[in-house]
């Protein structure tokens, strides 16, 4: 195999090989870049007209609702794929969550109507620690309190983000039962967890017994006894 | 006989030195693109809008030095001021400058004089006046005009004003982005086991960009060669380099544009040096060392999003001034702190950051630049095995630029700034090009960095020289 490096002082073979070796590398690495950059050009374009498409229809069904049959139907023959589904989903969450809150009755109307909630809960059973996130924030912004079972066991999931993420979506969704539910399982909780807990408690409307305030403040969890100092003002008398 | 000895001292020094190297950023490139792969699943799904609206943000005071800005401080405040975070304040710094830097802000933002406020937490020079605004819209700004003293010094001033809890050093004439602040506290947040002293954020090159108003409209390659190469060495720096020692906790500098500090601990550290050149890498060793020693665990984040946008130097004269700075700094930095090496105390800094900074950001530039002299010579008696020789150069060569297409491999993969097909086709021949035309000049801009600092004692920042973002129309 060598006989064509003889040319090669013997000492100096193996550096050659080495540098085989460098240019099968960045040669990979070249290919790879290709790779990306031709599939990005490609799909950016088809992606771009699927989501000005979808956008016009979603904006239809959202702020003409005596016409949301129409618009559902051609929505349902648009929306095939599943990359299709996924920008559908991620639609509906901005909506939801954006303008105010003008369109999360209709937001979340469309999410059940397209039967999206078998999308995120089957999220919520996937290996990769992302994509439970990803079901997470999308029940916690265009689901409701019936999500908070399914959520509950991630409170001890091993990643970090997917425990984080499901305290405050147990808050956001499950507000007072939500709360009284992690009490004994806050576990470690990080100023992030804190403040989007308070931030929650304070744009929504629902108040705590006396007595579920007593309870929280009993708590055996450093966390949740930090997070009750700031709860006083939202409870009301029993 | 004694020929043998030292040519092969040297082949084979110089050669272990080249393989340990090439070894090192192997590892890096691993670590980094295992760890960027994560944050960026992660970048997808999170969602800023609790911290945003919650007044139990951690507040934060913006620091900015400004010395002769006058043609652009107007732009850059404002865009300062529509940056989105809920619980933050401005201190630009006035570093005694000799243009009409002061007027212009005083009058573009009603600025008006305040009484009583006493700046004594760190030394700086002596304090001319401080300014509020009249007007409601601008109550985050507040000036400081004080003598010059350089930036370590015009920084320490706005550390001591500073009222925040949290203290973020930027270049006044760099871009931010928007959601800048919210991505740099979020390490300080989420984490629950260690303390997290600084964070620090990614530089890219802004020149030929479109800015308007101090706004980063549109990111595009500059024209020039000089600045190409510039923009593949950050990408390479700070998503290679920076990302690995970030996941590490190995991290021993922030870029000076763009940080995160806990300012309390600035506080106890007694600032920025005003002493050396590298203020920005002699602050993070120092905050490092100091809690070390406190026994405390800690943590220096990195945020690889590309947050802070800067001009690059397009003319060799500045670059090579920028890069003779940047390499006294380190020196400075690595003979202070040099008590840290292989202490088991100081964690991965002692063990493994700073040997690796004293080695190969330090001393890389010198072995290459004494082994070319050693080149030539025995090139001139005759005794080089070419062969040899030609066979490590195209070894070395082959290395280089596949780190490198590895850099444009993760940007690619990750944030795709530059998304014209141009752009892509330049900087992988750029990459092409460095090892022989740019790579020279920052070795000899080292050397020169040397000789300056040990022969010379040279100890100034030299002049800035910056043409500023110019508003390109779309």
């Amino acid at each position: 195999m060598n006989d064509w490096l003889n040319w090669v002082a013997p000492q100096d073979r193996w550096l050659f090989w080495v540098i085989a070796f460098n240019v099968l590398l960045f040669s990979t690495v070249f290919i790879a870049i290709m790779i990306y950059r031709s599939y990005y050009i490609l799909t950016h374009k088809r992606e771009r007209k699927f989501r000005s498409t979808l956008l016009s229809l979603l904006s239809g069904a959202l702020n003409y609702p005596e016409r949301e049959q129409h618009y559902a139907a051609k929505i349902k023959k648009l929306v095939r794929r599943t990359w299709q589904v996924e920008i559908l989903l991620d639609n509906l969450v901005v909506m939801c969550y954006s303008f105010s809150g003008v369109y999360e009755a209709r937001s979340k109307a469309l999410y059940d109507l397209f039967n999206l909630r078998e999308i995120s809960q089957r999220k919520l059973k996937s290996r990769q620690w992302h994509e439970i996130v990803e079901g997470i924030i999308e029940l916690s912004i265009v689901g409701g309190s019936n999500d908070v079972k399914a959520i509950l066991p991630l409170l001890e999931h091993e990643n970090f983000h997917v425990r984080k993420e499901a305290k405050i979506a147990i808050v956001e969704i499950g507000e007072v039962r939500g709360l009284m539910e992690m009490e004994a399982r806050m576990g470690l909780m990080s100023r992030w967890t804190f403040i989007s807990i308070l931030s929650i408690l304070h744009r929504s409307a629902f108040k705590l017994k006396k007595e579920e305030l007593e309870k929280l403040k009993n708590s055996d969890n450093p966390a949740m006894l930090r997070l009750t100092q700031h709860l006083e003002k939202f409870s009301v008398a029993s | 006989m004694v020929y043998h000895y030292v040519t092969n001292f040297f082949n084979y020094g110089i050669f272990i030195y080249a393989m340990t190297i090439m070894s090192a950023y192997l590892v890096l490139a691993y670590v980094s693109l295992r760890s960027i792969r994560n944050y960026i699943k992660h970048y997808n799904n999170t969602y800023f809008d609790n911290i945003l609206r919650s007044p139990l943000a951690p507040s934060i005071s913006i620091i900015a030095p400004a010395y002769n800005e006058s043609l652009s401080i107007v732009d850059n405040i404002r865009s300062l001021l529509s940056l989105h975070y809920n619980n933050y304040e401005i201190v630009i710094v006035n570093d005694g400058s000799k243009d009409n830097t002061l007027q212009r802000m005083i009058e573009a933002y009603s600025l008006v004089p305040v009484q009583n406020i006493v700046l004594d937490e760190i030394p700086h020079k002596q304090v001319r006046g401080v300014y509020e605004s009249t007007n409601p819209a601008f109550k985050k700004l507040k000036v400081i005009d004080k003598e010059n003293g350089g930036k370590s010094d015009a920084l320490n001033a706005g550390i001591s004003y500073a009222s925040s809890e949290l203290v973020a050093c930027i270049d006044v004439d760099c871009v931010i982005e928007d959601d800048a602040l919210l991505r740099m506290v979020k390490p300080y947040l989420e984490e629950t086991r260690r303390k997290v002293v600084a964070v620090g954020g990614v530089v890219r090159i802004a020149n030929d960009c479109v800015i308007r108003d101090g706004r980063l409209m549109e990111v595009r390659l500059a024209r020039k060669w000089l600045p190409t190469f510039q923009t593949l060495e950050y990408i390479r720096a700070f998503l290679l380099g920076r990302m690995a020692w970030g996941q590490l906790n190995g991290l021993l500098i922030i870029s000076g544009a763009f940080g995160l500090f806990d300012r309390k601990l600035v506080l106890e550290v007694g600032g920025y040096d005003t002493r050396t050149v590298g203020e920005d890498m002699e602050l993070v060793v120092r905050m490092r060392k100091y809690v070390a020693d406190q026994g405390i665990s800690y943590k220096v984040a990195y945020v690889p999003d590309p947050l802070c946008w800067t001009e690059a130097p397009d003319t060799l004269s500045v670059f090579q001034k920028q890069r003779n700075r940047w390499t006294r700094g380190t020196i400075e930095t690595l003979r202070a702190h040099k008590e840290v090496m292989f202490k088991r105390k100081y964690g991965l800094m002692g063990m493994l950051s700073y040997p690796f900074w004293l080695l190969y950001e330090w001393l890389a530039p010198l072995i290459e630049f004494f082994g070319l002299i050693y080149f030539a010579v025995l090139a001139c008696l005759g005794w080089i095995n070419w062969q040899h020789f030609t066979i490590l150069l195209v070894l070395v060569y082959t290395f280089a630029v596949f780190i490198s297409w590895l850099s444009l491999l993760i940007e690619e993969m990750t944030y795709r700034e530059y998304s014209g097909g141009w752009a892509l086709l330049k900087l992988l021949l750029a990459a092409l090009l460095e090892p022989i035309f740019y790579h020279p000049i920052t070795v000899w801009a080292a050397v020169m960095g040397n000789y300056d600092k040990f022969v010379r004692k040279k100890k100034t920042w030299g002049e800035q020289v910056r043409k500023g973002f110019t508003s390109s129309s779309m």
